[in-house]
């Protein structure tokens, strides 16, 4: 997909495992799964949100657009 | 309470639509077995009883028409017993000693139209109670419930048109095989059999096919909008 989710880079920064980081931001281990693989179509701004709260980060940090 | 109550009703059609389409494969068999015997007339030399409705009309201005004269008693069928006609075409009854002229393409084609006619059906409750068991289910917006309401659609429509064509294949045995012996029809008098292309079943059959695939692309749609749904975190 063209949007890159570059989670697992940050979470190693943050020295984050998954189940600490769905903790934190509230959302299931499966759907965190899910938009760490790439197979999520759609993130609701709440849990980029959340994400950026728990990493510390910027939503740039984390998304990327790589032209395909 | 309310989701209770749902349940509950999607439950108690789905058994009873169960019930439905095992007693159907029975009932289906029985007019199989019926419309066989219909047609096998001359290995067991039963009379025929025929009714042909509503298309039949008897033109009738002439008072001569009814006039019966006998010819020979040999060349009279025994089982000419009673001719009820109705004026203003409205139904002819006969009684003939049978109407099956040989295994000929027509009459195979009639029997093999009429069986898929009514076992069509069949097809339709098992997609429906397929349907309802997946609702039970709780799983609403699947690619294979849209599937099923679409074959479900497209039965509602084929069946009847499949009588239909029989019905005129009929007709036009039926039609070969009178023979007014001993009866006087005067001329300019007669009477037509006439089947029709597109019947009240047809229409009805089309219409509830609209909907039901209507019915199928707002599923399309809801199993969209689910999968989207499903994978926004």
């Amino acid at each position: 997909m063209a949007i890159r989710i570059n989670l697992d880079v940050m979470m190693a920064k943050r020295k984050m495992s998954l189940n600490e980081l769905s903790s934190k931001v509230g959302v299931t281990l499966s759907n965190l799964s899910i938009l760490k693989n790439g197979k999520a179509k759609a993130i609701r701004f709440t849990t980029l949100e959340a994400i950026c709260v728990a990493l510390d980060c910027q939503p740039g940090d984390i998304l990327e657009y790589v032209h395909e | 309470m309310r989701n209770r109550s749902n349940e509950f009703l999607i439950n108690a059609v789905y058994q009873k639509v169960r019930v439905l389409f095992w007693f159907s494969i029975l009932l289906f068999a029985f007019l199989s077995l019926v419309n066989y015997v219909d047609l096998s007339a001359p290995i067991f030399g039963k009379p025929i009883t025929f009714t042909v409705r509503g298309e039949v009309s008897l033109v009738d201005d002439d008072p001569k028409a009814h006039k019966i004269e006998t010819n020979s008693k040999d060349d009279v069928h025994n089982e000419i017993q009673k001719i009820v006609l109705k004026r203003n075409g409205a139904f002819v009854r006969l009684n003939y000693k049978n109407i099956f002229d040989g295994f000929t393409l027509r009459n195979i084609t009639i029997t093999l139209l009429s069986l898929l006619g009514w076992w069509i059906w069949t097809v339709f409750l098992y997609q429906l109670m397929k349907l309802l068991r997946s609702f039970k289910a709780k799983s609403f917006f699947e690619a294979t419930n849209i599937r099923r309401l679409r074959v479900m659609g497209i039965v509602f429509f084929v069946s009847p048109v499949l009588i239909q064509a029989k019905d005129i294949l009929f007709s036009s045995l039926v039609a070969n095989q009178i023979d007014f012996l001993g009866m006087y029809v005067g001329v300019p008098n007669g009477f037509w059999i006439f089947p029709s292309i597109i019947s009240l079943k047809v229409i009805f059959g089309f219409a509830i096919m609209l909907f039901i695939l209507i019915l199928a692309q707002v599923f399309a749609y809801g199993f969209t909008l689910k999968k989207e749904n499903d994978l926004t975190v």
